[in-house]
């Protein structure tokens, strides 16, 4: 279980997580698009209010797991767009296989149907 | 002016966080909300819905706003969070006198051992306090500013046009006892050299001239430190005049300089 990141107390906050840096993974995208993102891919089930999604976006950018880049859009329009770092690519893989190690030992013991 | 301007007033009012980070937020947030309702647009929803939908979805819980202001914190912040308001205030009270009097009796240490100001104008006195109150303000200010990171709209600019008026009286003591010390000293000479032409005792002239050069020295080091002081006075004002205006130009720009 070393290589365990899952917060387990916090799981909703490391589900979050989970989701932002799976889906920056690709390509950058701005926090509307990874909102409506998740939501569309996971067929409604995981819906991000956008009050819930900035602090996780700035705390992954000050953990720098994502980084926020400013760009000029038009004379007055700046736009901040996310992408994921080095750092954020490692930490989102040893994410997933944690979840993976996770829902194994929970259906070990609630038995899959 | 932005479309949400009601709701990105209201979300700034809860984020009490200091500027650029605030703005930062806003600005991000503002253009987020712009793009969203376009794309409700798009997908066939009517303005009003649109518009409902977006408030909706950026509602930010009190909860939220905490855990944003936690990421922003200034190392200010984290310093103090153990502290009650009170007890914070008294710390700030404590700190800021403690500078100010060091670099007052750090000054004063030299202002009554130089023979610069020992033979100055009595006027030097005020000239030095009203420098002495412009340095206290701009420390008060300077640390509410960029230390403390107070960046509230309604009191941003209390305390900074009080130094540009020390400024001006630092320069206006200056002229006026230059002015006086001159007055005097020229009365002094004329009695003098009556008195001492009439006795026959000394050459009048070379008296006057002793006074005159006396009054020189002693205005000279005077008005030096009242221009000194002023344009010192002059340039805190500037520095947190700058600062302040900074501040409010981001709080326009998020506010009512995007169109969404």
């Amino acid at each position: 279980m070393d290589n365990f990141s899952l917060d387990i107390p916090n799981l909703t906050k490391s589900l979050n997580e989970s989701l932002i840096l799976s889906i920056l993974r690709h390509e950058k995208k701005h926090g509307y698009q990874l909102a409506l993102e998740i939501e569309q891919n996971s067929r409604g089930m995981f819906k991000f209010n956008h009050g819930t999604l900035y602090p996780i976006l700035h705390k992954l950018e000050k953990e720098g797991l994502i980084k926020g880049i400013w760009k000029q859009e038009g004379p007055k329009r700046k736009r901040k767009y996310y992408r994921l770092s080095a750092k954020g690519r490692k930490y989102g893989m040893r994410h997933n296989h944690s979840w993976k190690l996770f829902f194994e030992s929970l259906f070990n013991i609630i038995g899959e149907e | 002016m932005n479309r949400f301007s009601s709701l990105l007033s209201n979300i700034e009012k809860k984020l009490d966080l200091p500027q650029p980070a605030k703005s930062r937020i806003l600005l991000e947030l503002a253009a987020d909300m712009g793009d969203f309702y376009s794309y409700l647009r798009e997908c066939g929803l009517t303005e009003n819905d649109a518009v409902r939908k977006v408030e909706d979805r950026f509602m930010f819980s009190d909860e939220a706003i905490s855990e944003l202001k936690q990421v922003h914190q200034t190392f200010y912040d984290k310093l103090v969070y153990r502290l009650t308001k009170q007890a914070q205030a008294r710390w700030e009270k404590a700190i800021l006198l403690m500078t100010f009097l060091t670099i007052t009796i750090l000054s004063g240490n030299e202002f009554f051992t130089t023979d610069f100001f020992r033979r100055s104008s009595i006027f030097i006195y005020p000239v030095v306090g009203t420098g002495l109150t412009a340095m206290f303000l701009y420390l008060r200010k300077f640390y509410s500013l960029y230390i403390k990171k107070d960046h509230g709209i309604r009191t941003l600019r209390s305390g900074i046009i009080p130094i540009l008026i020390l400024s001006g009286a630092s320069l206006i003591l200056g002229i006026s006892g230059y002015l006086i010390e001159l007055l005097q000293t020229g009365e002094y000479a004329l009695t003098i050299d009556t008195i001492l032409f009439s006795a026959v005792l000394l050459p009048a002239s070379d008296i006057s001239l002793q006074y005159i050069a006396e009054w020189f020295l002693k205005c000279s080091s005077m008005v030096m430190t009242s221009l000194f002081i002023s344009m010192l006075s002059g340039l805190f004002w500037f520095i947190l005049i700058r600062a302040v205006h900074k501040i409010e130009q981001a709080n326009i720009q998020h506010l009512f300089g995007e169109q969404a």
